[in-house]
């Protein structure tokens, strides 16, 4: 198999994954995908460049993330196209989705990817940290702070994580 | 009537059910991106040794000027060859450095294991397979090849020195770590600055 079919399988593959991460971090269509096109990009590289790339998958979400955090840094202007408006009353069920949204929306880039890795992929503190290129200690503060961002939008009988309840 | 709580995993899944349909060409698009970018990659190196050669045939020139046993400006001797050799001497060693350019480039799109570390020193016995390529590629035998770290630049910047057996002359070839990976820079000297920052999105793989 070839380096570019290799690509192409390992791409198809993945792409879905990525997409639900890039979602979750911008909920906003073009942004995530440009986000994933890039990951991908890189993992083209990646894989031309060196003798093999452990975990394909792991390795792109860790790139996709990363750059959403660095767009920050790069001073990257977003602007949200939306026809409704994200705040709503506390405990609507009817706008429970437009609330998370609202909830997300108000965390830093760094705090959001944190409530991303930890909440959506299970993964520990500690392989988030990794992921991010940061500390343990770091990503519970973050952690913690977005739950009680989360809980202050949503209601404070919200669970953020079903394991400690 | 009690309902259960809801929760933030449940939540995320609702709000990922509900996301747009990512386009078909999206793997398409980025294979082009990274191609494009590989393609950039080999063109800036290129420049880089051409660079280094048109430098190299300025030098050689300029000591072409200079006559026999005159002082030559940098304190040194005259070489006891003639001054068309020393320019050849250094012409040899550019058109050898753009070789083991292109052997590198090589080795990276051939994901050729063994030719990327050898050109990409992190391991101890780095400059015996530094040499071993450069002999392999360079066309004639090197004598020795020193790789150092540059301690200012945190170990991002290593240099390698080359000295061919039978000649004076002397490669020298920057790599500049940038992430994961390493990159020649050639005939230029790091920024005293510090080197750019490094791209810290691309994980170790």
């Amino acid at each position: 198999m070839g380096l570019a079919d290799e690509f192409d399988g390992v791409a198809h593959a993945i792409a879905p994954m990525l997409h639900r991460t890039a979602w979750l971090l911008t909920t906003d269509a073009h942004a995530s995908e440009d986000l994933v096109q890039e990951a991908l990009a890189r993992l083209y590289v990646a894989l031309r460049s060196r003798k093999h790339v452990d975990n394909p998958p792991a390795y792109a979400r860790t790139v996709l993330v990363r750059l959403y955090i660095d767009q920050r840094r790069r001073r990257w202007s977003r602007e949200v196209v939306t026809d409704c408006v994200p705040e709503t009353t506390v405990g609507d069920d009817r706008a429970g989705g437009l609330s998370l949204w609202s909830a997300l929306d108000g965390l830093s880039r760094d705090d959001r990817a944190v409530l991303v890795l930890r909440y959506y992929y299970d993964l520990s503190a500690s392989e988030v940290a990794g992921e991010l290129q940061t500390t343990e200690a770091a990503v519970r503060t973050r952690a913690s702070r977005a739950a009680a961002r989360v809980r202050k939008v949503l209601g404070p009988d919200f669970v953020v994580d079903r394991r400690m309840s | 009537m009690t309902t259960e709580p809801k929760d933030l995993r449940g939540e995320l899944d609702g709000l990922v059910e509900a996301r747009p349909a990512l386009a078909a060409s999206v793997v398409e698009q980025a294979a082009a991106r990274g191609r494009a970018r590989l393609r950039r990659r080999r063109q800036m190196v290129v420049s880089g040794v051409v660079g280094a050669v048109l430098l190299t045939v300025a030098s050689g020139a300029f000591l072409a000027l200079v006559p026999d046993g005159a002082d030559r400006g940098d304190g040194s001797l005259p070489a006891a060859d003639s001054d068309s050799e020393t320019a050849a001497v250094h012409g040899d060693s550019s058109q050898s450095a753009a070789r083991l350019t292109e052997a590198y480039l090589e080795a990276l799109e051939n994901q050729d294991g063994a030719g990327i570390a050898a050109l990409a020193p992190k391991q101890n016995d780095a400059a015996g397979a530094a040499n071993e390529k450069v002999d392999r590629f360079g066309g004639r035998s090197a004598e020795e090849a020193h790789v150092e770290s540059i301690p200012d630049f945190g170990g991002t910047v290593q240099r390698v020195r080359i000295t061919w057996t039978g000649y004076s002359g002397e490669d020298e070839i920057l790599l500049v770590e940038e992430g994961d990976a390493w990159h020649i820079a050639l005939g230029e000297n790091p920024d005293p600055g510090g080197p750019p920052p490094a791209d810290t999105t691309e994980p170790a793989s």
